[in-house]
């Protein structure tokens, strides 16, 4: 694995300190198909489906944690019959989203989740 | 240097291919007796790298790490990474970070509260998702 070491990235017009781009970038994602895999992801060791009667809660853990439990979650859902509710910070290396979805045969293909984190990593 | 846990994740996501594990982990909260069967599915990119080897760091940092008050340096982002393992050592390892001990380790109860079963045996039907439950009869999976 190379390591570039530098102070500020440029475009040869504007420059920025790397810091920016550092703490700017997700540290985890995932896109979570209710059919319980996980089409895409980066940083999470597994998501537990929790059911329930709606609103079902799905728990994402991270790999790598973040520093503390004050890092920020973006969720979302597609599908018409999902709806992302909540979330709950469980601790700092796993969060819990509480989504709607129809508990129906027909949802085991849809329902489609999708989460970002944002923060400061351990 | 050992180069931080998410960069070495982040390396392993661009080079390595994912695997959908053939696995799931059903597991039941003791505390909760009410609540239904938690299913828990591997991530396809933690699933390539614990079978790469030299990405994770080795399971006890994390317990180890679960006692550290947030805000102070935890131990698993620059541990030195374990070597390649089996899928079913990976399920091993998932569970010990991502269940909690009371399930995996402490829970002294008759009941079955934990089993790790094929994927073809959870069910895709979800009209009764809020009440499934780990079968208790032997070789019988699912809700």
């Amino acid at each position: 694995m190379s390591t570039l070491n530098v102070a500020n990235v440029t475009d040869g017009t504007t420059s920025v300190p790397t810091g920016y781009v550092v703490n700017g970038s997700a540290k985890a994602f995932n896109h979570l198909n209710s059919n319980l895999s996980v089409a895409n992801s980066l940083n999470i060791s597994s998501c537990t489906d929790e059911g329930g009667s709606a609103p079902n809660t799905w728990s994402m853990n991270m790999t790598s944690a973040m520093d503390n439990t004050n890092y920020v979650v973006t969720s979302t859902a597609d599908d018409n019959a999902a709806r992302v509710l909540s979330i709950v910070y469980t601790s700092s290396s796993a969060y819990k989203s509480h989504v709607y979805v129809t508990n129906s045969p027909s949802s085991s293909t849809g329902n489609v989740a999708h989460s970002t984190v944002h923060g400061d990593l351990a | 240097m050992i180069a931080h846990l998410w960069d070495r994740l982040a390396d392993a996501k661009a080079r390595l291919d994912p695997v959908q594990s053939k696995y799931r982990v059903l597991f039941e909260n003791p505390a909760e007796p009410e609540a239904p069967a938690s299913v828990l599915v591997p991530d396809p990119n933690f699933m390539a790298a614990a079978l790469a080897g030299d990405v994770l760091p080795p399971i006890d940092t994390y317990i180890r790490d679960q006692s550290v008050p947030d805000g102070q340096p935890k131990e698993h982002p620059y541990a030195e990474p374990v070597g390649a393992m089996t899928e079913e050592e990976a399920i091993e390892y998932l569970v010990m970070k991502d269940i909690s001990p009371s399930i995996w380790r402490d829970y002294n109860g008759n009941r079955t509260i934990m089993k790790i079963v094929p994927v073809e045996l959870i069910p895709s039907d979800r009209s009764f998702r809020n009440a499934w439950k780990i079968s208790q009869a032997e070789q019988e999976i699912a809700a």
